[in-house]
């Protein structure tokens, strides 16, 4: 069995962000860290669980991007993917799911593979469109939110289950080849063991080119302006000590009879 | 006139969820004051009398798609009959809410058109007569305004973002057609089989006056100790958790606050090491006082709370203890 495992680099605010001066993006200084999703690290999980249970599996881990994301395709091999496909983009800002689900199911076209798992949605643009964007144009079914995932390789199949909104779950049997996002807590992600972390920073990487235009799927959006909104805050920051601030937030909240 | 916007609501059981009423408000955004030029569209095996509710709430027309294939959600197989029905030449936006599922149809249907594919839109403006769509990044931290490139456009709402609008025209008898659907299932690799609520443990959040929530940056799992001994301290308080502590397992599913989890409104919440994720939010923004506490000022939890304390919890939560305990000298 082949699985493709979707991992994205996102953006990680360490600091107060500023917007470039176009206004058309975030201006990339060290107020932005980058790491891999945190639930793509679920969706790795799961495929490395899989193939535990089934030895014959393979795991590649493919990412959308420029070429500063490979050290998340490196921590997906150290995670446990055995071979990691850096499809790369000339973009560094914005890259909709409409060109990342149709770059991925462009090679899913000419590496096919029984089962695409995704994390639900990104930390940074929280799109939950990458995966289901791919499986369409896949034309293979997808399952969301998943969290629990069985896999049958002889019957072809998956179960899966789908967390809906407020508790209530559904359960789903896929047909393979299929897609899945996964939620969060699925699993516990296991920390890289030493020796995959020794071979994920040698091993080579398989670079798709389309950071020319004329590669790219067209384009569906353009961004007008990106800012950081004013602070609807009707909120007061509190001063003081420790001390200081528990003896005031305690007596506001007790002038207002809430305490 | 043909149907401009076509509303996809969400249903469960034949019963429309609440939020569905807000694509209503998704509907005056794009045709301010023309409730004709949308149409709801629902689906499930026995779904016209909602059709028919919906439709006189809303004064917009509904198109009902029964067919065994609806009884529980399909998304794949809602998208197949979106996809074959008529008014999809013609309508120019197509609008699910932002849900999983939602997302999932709608990049279904947005592929079938070769449309733009927009999720999570939180506003909408026009420049030139053109949508542009405004929507969050990085919880919001960011705000984005983007325009459609494609003549149709498939987009997903965030809930709460759009208030269902007054009824104008208090004549106006919106139709509701029944369509039979019998989308072709013999080569579904989609299959449904049951719906299932999640076991409920009582963790008193329904009916706490106040709740004190631990969020990832509690740091350590033995802080958690620091949440439960204020929880005990203040009077009817119980204890909730973001979606990241849950998924360490350091509390249950039951204590999380979310969109995935409970929704509460109580009459304070006091967030303890909560970043602010808008899942998180969709889930207490509500409460009456908010109360945050966190070391990052940035945090985006501190946008919405009443009280915002830049602290350690390790040294904060102690410290609320005291004054509590010695604002009111009887309890300690």
């Amino acid at each position: 069995m082949k699985i493709l495992v979707c991992v994205k680099q996102i953006i990680e605010p360490v600091g107060p962000i500023t917007i470039r001066e176009d206004g058309k993006w975030l201006n990339q200084d060290d107020a932005l860290d980058y790491r891999i999703n945190y639930y793509d690290t679920y969706a790795m999980e799961a495929a490395v669980r899989i193939k535990e249970t089934f030895s014959d599996t393979l795991v590649d881990a493919v990412s959308v991007g420029p070429a500063d994301i490979e050290p998340t395709l490196r921590h997906a091999l150290a995670l446990g993917a055995d071979n990691a496909i850096h499809i790369k983009t000339r973009e560094k800002d914005y890259l909709p799911a409409d060109i990342t689900g149709r770059l991925i199911a462009d090679y899913v076209s000419v590496n096919p593979c029984d089962l695409i798992l995704a994390g639900v949605m990104s930390e940074d643009t929280m799109q939950s469109l990458t995966g289901p964007v791919a499986a369409a144009h896949c034309g293979i079914p997808c399952a969301t939110a998943a969290t629990a995932i069985t896999v049958d390789p002889v019957k072809k199949t998956a179960d899966v289950v789908c967390e809906l909104e407020g508790g209530i779950n559904e359960q789903i049997r896929l047909g393979l080849p299929a897609l899945i996002t996964v939620q969060s807590g699925i699993n516990q992600p296991r920390y890289a063991s030493l020796s995959n972390r020794l071979r994920a920073k040698s091993q080579l990487i398989e670079v798709i080119d389309k950071s020319d235009d004329a590669a790219m799927p067209g384009q569906y959006q353009k961004i007008r302006r990106v800012f950081v909104p004013e602070k609807t805050a009707h909120g007061e920051f509190l001063e003081g000590s420790s001390t200081e601030k528990a003896r005031v937030l305690v007596s506001r909240l007790h002038e207002r009879s809430i305490l | 006139m043909p149907v401009r916007t076509l509303l996809i609501a969400d249903t469960l059981n034949n019963a429309v969820s609440a939020k569905s009423f807000e694509l209503a408000g998704v509907a005056d955004s794009l045709s301010p004051g023309r409730p004709d030029h949308a149409a709801y569209i629902l689906a499930g095996d026995d779904i016209t009398g909602a059709g028919q509710d919906l439709a006189e709430k809303t004064a917009i027309s509904a198109i009902a798609f029964e067919g065994k294939m609806f009884r529980l959600p399909d998304p794949e197989a809602l998208a197949t009959a979106i996809c074959a029905m008529p008014e999809l030449a013609t309508a120019r936006y197509i609008c699910f809410l932002h849900t999983p599922a939602g997302c999932h149809a709608a990049a279904k249907v947005a592929a079938h058109i070769d449309a733009a594919c927009i999720s999570g839109v939180a506003n909408i403006g026009f420049d030139d007569d053109q949508p542009v769509l405004e929507r969050s990044l990085l919880n919001g931290k960011v705000s984005m305004k983007t325009r459609p490139q494609t003549e149709q456009v498939v987009i997903t709402t965030m809930p709460g973002a759009f208030a269902t609008p007054e009824i104008a025209d208090q004549h106006a008898r919106p139709r509701v057609e029944c369509r039979t659907v019998t989308v072709a299932l013999a080569d579904s690799r989609f299959h449904p089989e049951t719906v299932s609520k999640a076991e409920e443990t009582d963790t008193g959040l329904d009916r706490a006056s106040i709740i004190v929530a631990a969020g990832r940056g509690i740091g350590d799992e033995e802080n958690l100790a620091l949440i439960h001994s204020l929880a005990r301290t203040l009077p009817n308080a119980a204890v909730a958790a973001s979606r990241p502590l849950c998924d360490l397992k350091w509390l249950s599913y039951a204590h999380q606050v979310g969109a995935t989890g409970k929704t509460v409104s109580p009459k304070l919440y006091i967030a303890c090491g909560i970043s602010g994720a808008q899942q998180h939010l969709q889930g207490m923004q509500d409460s009456q006082c908010i109360v945050a506490v966190n070391t990052d000022p940035n945090a985006a939890i501190f946008s919405i709370a009443d009280y915002c304390i830049v602290d350690d919890l390790v040294r904060f939560i102690p410290e609320i203890i005291t004054a509590y305990e010695a604002l009111n000298p009887d309890l300690s």
